[in-house]
């Protein structure tokens, strides 16, 4: 199982990298909402400081949702899933091993220029990790909400809106939780109550998304052929 | 005491049909497909070829009727027999390389290359798989099932229009290869327009195109 969650995590990986122009246009999309922001916000750096990790928060999602549509449809076109189906191991090793390595490459990029964020919008940068490290649990579960809509909505019209309609309500608990560790942590209150929910909100997914996302890449194999 | 289920017995679709919504496309169609055994579906376009082979696949549930393997009932997805599906879109990646859309889908199944390279994969092994033609595509989708592994298994080839883009020379090839593979044990069903393994009198299933 975790052998073949490997071959799959590298050829996610391999395909990813031949298609980095895809990370880079949603990292600039990030870019250009938290540009847009403080120009319409006006410059006071207090209340730049007082939105900023909303803003990021919202910004990371919004830039993130649309690409969620192309989790799985590039493989439903081109036959992959089917293919998946034949081998040994169930789809679900198939999806999370997906989910995982798209995880990685989009959120590893927002990790990286989180700091010149930081810079941006006036927040202390010595609070730089504790905010990654929030983002990096939102995220997690927000990648397998992702899953579950991209996997039910595949092969569906206008697939990509239709599955940000479906994720974002379900992301609030999400925002709420990652929103709450960065105002504790303005406030310099203790924010490991909130990362706590953000894990526990995490493992709830994992357990959940992997067989959802197992279904509705059967089923939509089946209203395929 | 039940009788295990035996990767040599016999494949028999019972009365299987196939509704698309409200149409029904393949009405009660019965096969028996013994180990060693080729099966050729013949008819117009959209008579239900492809339908029937993605039932036998596993990828589409049959609307009626039961398929078995011996004295059990057969799941294509979890079945003790391989399945190669051979078929448009063929699951490979167009921004990758042939070759490694191939080793991709060898390590995944846990099989190794093959030797011998009878479709000349070599040729385009380096290009990005959207620069092939649908001829060279076939090609690389039928090395699939050259991919070798470990013990020998009879898998079950179900090939969509095999030969539908192939030259006359990998047309000859293909159908050693099917022979090979049946003298091996295998069984092979095809879906095709063009006459394949005419010599070895493969049972022919005709479907009638429905209005």
């Amino acid at each position: 199982m975790i052998l073949i969650f490997w071959e799959y995590f590298k050829r996610e990986f391999e395909i990813s990298i031949s298609q980095a122009t895809d990370i880079l246009s949603q990292i600039g999309f990030f870019m250009w909402i938290m540009v847009l922001f403080p120009l319409a916000l006006g410059p006071d750096p207090d209340q730049l400081k007082q939105f900023g990790i909303a803003i990021i928060w919202i910004a990371a999602f919004v830039s993130i949702v649309p690409a969620y549509e192309r989790l799985f449809s590039d493989d439903y076109t081109h036959g992959f899933i089917e293919k998946a189906l034949h081998n040994a191991q169930p789809l679900g090793c198939y999806a999370a091993a997906k989910c995982f390595c798209f995880y990685l490459v989009t959120t590893v990029p927002l990790l990286i220029i989180l700091p010149l964020i930081c810079l941006m919008i006036g927040i202390n940068s010595s609070l730089y990790f504790e905010i990654a490290l929030s983002l990096l649990l939102g995220m997690l579960g927000m990648t397998l909400l992702g899953g579950i809509a991209s996997g039910l909505v595949l092969g569906a019209r206008r697939a990509a809106i239709l599955g940000a309609v479906l994720i974002l309500p379900l992301s609030l608990p999400i925002l709420i939780f990652g929103t709450m560790s960065g105002l504790a942590l303005m406030e310099s209150e203790p924010i490991k109550p909130h990362l706590y929910l953000l894990i526990a909100l995490d493992l709830c997914l994992i357990v959940i998304s992997i067989p959802a996302m197992q279904l509705g890449l059967k089923n939509a194999i089946e209203n395929d052929s | 005491m039940v009788a295990l289920q035996s990767i040599e017995d016999e494949l028999f679709l019972s009365k299987v049909s196939i509704f698309r919504g409200h149409k029904l496309i393949v009405d009660e169609i019965s096969f028996r497909l013994p180990a060693g055994g080729i099966c050729l579906i013949q008819g117009p376009n959209g008579a239900g070829k492809t339908s029937l082979l993605r039932v036998v696949a596993g990828f589409l549930p049959a609307s009626a009727g039961v398929l078995s393997l011996g004295a059990h009932l057969f799941n294509p997805i979890k079945s003790i027999l391989p399945i190669w599906y051979i078929g448009a879109p063929f699951g490979f990646h167009p921004s990758l390389t042939a070759a490694k859309n191939l080793s991709q889908i060898a390590s995944m199944r846990n099989l190794s290359l093959p030797i011998d390279d009878s479709f000349r994969i070599k040729d385009f092994a380096d290009q990005p798989l959207r620069t092939l033609s649908s001829g060279q595509l076939q090609r690389l989708a039928l090395s699939q099932l050259l991919l070798r592994k470990d013990s020998y298994t009879p898998d079950l080839w179900l090939l969509d229009e095999p030969n539908s883009a192939l030259d006359s020379y990998h047309c000859l090839i293909l159908e050693t290869m099917i022979e090979e593979h049946l003298r091996s044990g295998g069984r092979v069903i095809a879906a095709t327009h063009q006459p394949l393994c005419e010599h070895l009198s493969p049972e022919i299933i005709q479907l009638e195109a429905r209005k």
